[in-house]
């Protein structure tokens, strides 16, 4: 497997893949490759990151709650979601590190999901959700 | 005799096969296309004109380069200036406030349905809303709120349109001065779909705000250009 599939496969990976536990070649990759070991770290921290914000904005329960009971089927669509997005949306915050300042940067350079094109505030991370309805997409900063 | 016969008519086809169409080649600068689509654009156009296949078409980001007749290359000229023009872009907005309401807004209904399906906040409220119609590359600005002390400024930078047609792409920055605060994030929305950007903090209230912005491209007539 190469580095590029590694990545690819990480914005879906859940957490304990991304930390190379398990037999899937993808924790295979990321036990024998530092630098996808590190990209995997990121993403890691920011799902804790992203965990630990929506537990913020949640006053009737936490995600941990929301994810116990996503175990059980219930939020199971919901809770999926979550993680690999704000995966995704990590690798976007990555990029803009290596950006040229904002009036020259090209629409190429943009983080790109589902359609949707997200340049984040400075500082801050952004979790990219498709909806139910087609026609409305969640970029929730944080 | 004969073979004088096959060689004369051998030697008119070689000259007409080596004289060819005359080619020009010019180089076309693009404003409002990228020139991946105006490369997309005028092939069909050179590759009609040439059945010996010498036309050529290249592009880079904001140009594209064209081997052609003299006639075809006025033609594409004529086809790039038609197309290469900014289109009017309308952007609708909705100010949601998180926390806002304990009773479903119709307002904002199918705002609202997934929102409750992604978070937990106990409301939502429609704090303001507002339509702005702008050019691309052209920049807007709108007081939304209900109330001297519930206003916020939404400005809108619409920067271009990207992927005409089925699946074009609004480019956009988008900030808000919320008296204190602001905030400003750079997207790009597919045309037709609703982005809902979330956890906007500020204002005098320090709630958490939502922001929806809607593209749609219009005609330029009914813009008003």
């Amino acid at each position: 497997m190469t580095c590029a599939e590694t990545r690819n496969l990480m914005l879906e990976a859940d957490a304990a893949e991304l930390t190379g536990l398990g037999a899937s070649t993808l924790a295979a990759h990321l036990r024998e490759c530092a630098d996808c070991r590190a990209m995997a770290a990121h993403l890691v921290e920011a799902q804790r990151t992203l965990a630990a914000t929506l537990t913020a904005a949640a006053p009737h329960g936490t995600v941990d709650s929301a994810l116990r009971r996503a175990s059980r089927g219930g939020y199971r669509r919901w809770a999926w979601r979550v993680a690999p997005l704000a995966a995704a949306a990590v690798v976007a915050a990555l990029l803009v590190g290596r950006r040229p300042p904002v009036d020259r940067v090209s629409p190429s350079a943009y983080h790109r999901f589902r359609g949707v094109i997200v340049e984040p505030p400075r500082g801050r991370s952004v979790a990219i959700m498709q909806a139910d309805n087609p026609n409305i997409v969640v970029i929730w900063f944080f | 005799m004969l073979a004088r016969s096959w060689f004369t008519i051998a030697a008119v086809l070689i000259t007409a096969c080596s004289r060819g169409p005359k080619l020009e080649t010019r180089t076309f600068e693009v404003k409002y296309l990228g020139g991946r689509e105006a490369f997309v654009l005028l092939s069909p156009y050179v590759s009609a004109d040439h059945a010996d296949g010498k036309g050529l078409v290249s592009y880079d980001d904001n140009s594209v380069r064209v081997s052609a007749t003299h006639d075809n290359l006025e033609k594409i000229a004529r086809v790039l200036a038609s197309y290469d023009r900014p289109l009017t872009v309308r952007l609708t907005f909705q100010l949601i406030e998180a926390d806002g309401a304990t009773r479903v807004d119709p307002a904002i209904a199918d705002i609202e349905t997934t929102l409750r399906q992604l978070f937990r906040f106990r409301g939502y409220r429609l704090v303001g809303d507002g339509v702005i119609t702008a050019l691309e590359n052209s920049a807007v600005s709108q007081m939304v709120g209900r109330g001297t002390n519930n206003q916020v400024q939404i400005a809108a930078h619409i920067e271009r349109v990207v992927d005409r047609g089925d699946s074009a792409t609004v480019l956009l920055q988008v900030s808000l001065d919320l008296f204190p605060g602001t905030f400003q994030t750079r997207v790009g929305v597919p045309v037709g779909k609703t982005a809902v950007l979330g956890n906007v903090l500020g204002g005098p209230t320090r709630t958490t705000l939502i922001l929806t912005v809607r593209p749609e491209i219009v005609s330029a007539a009914s813009a008003g250009r």
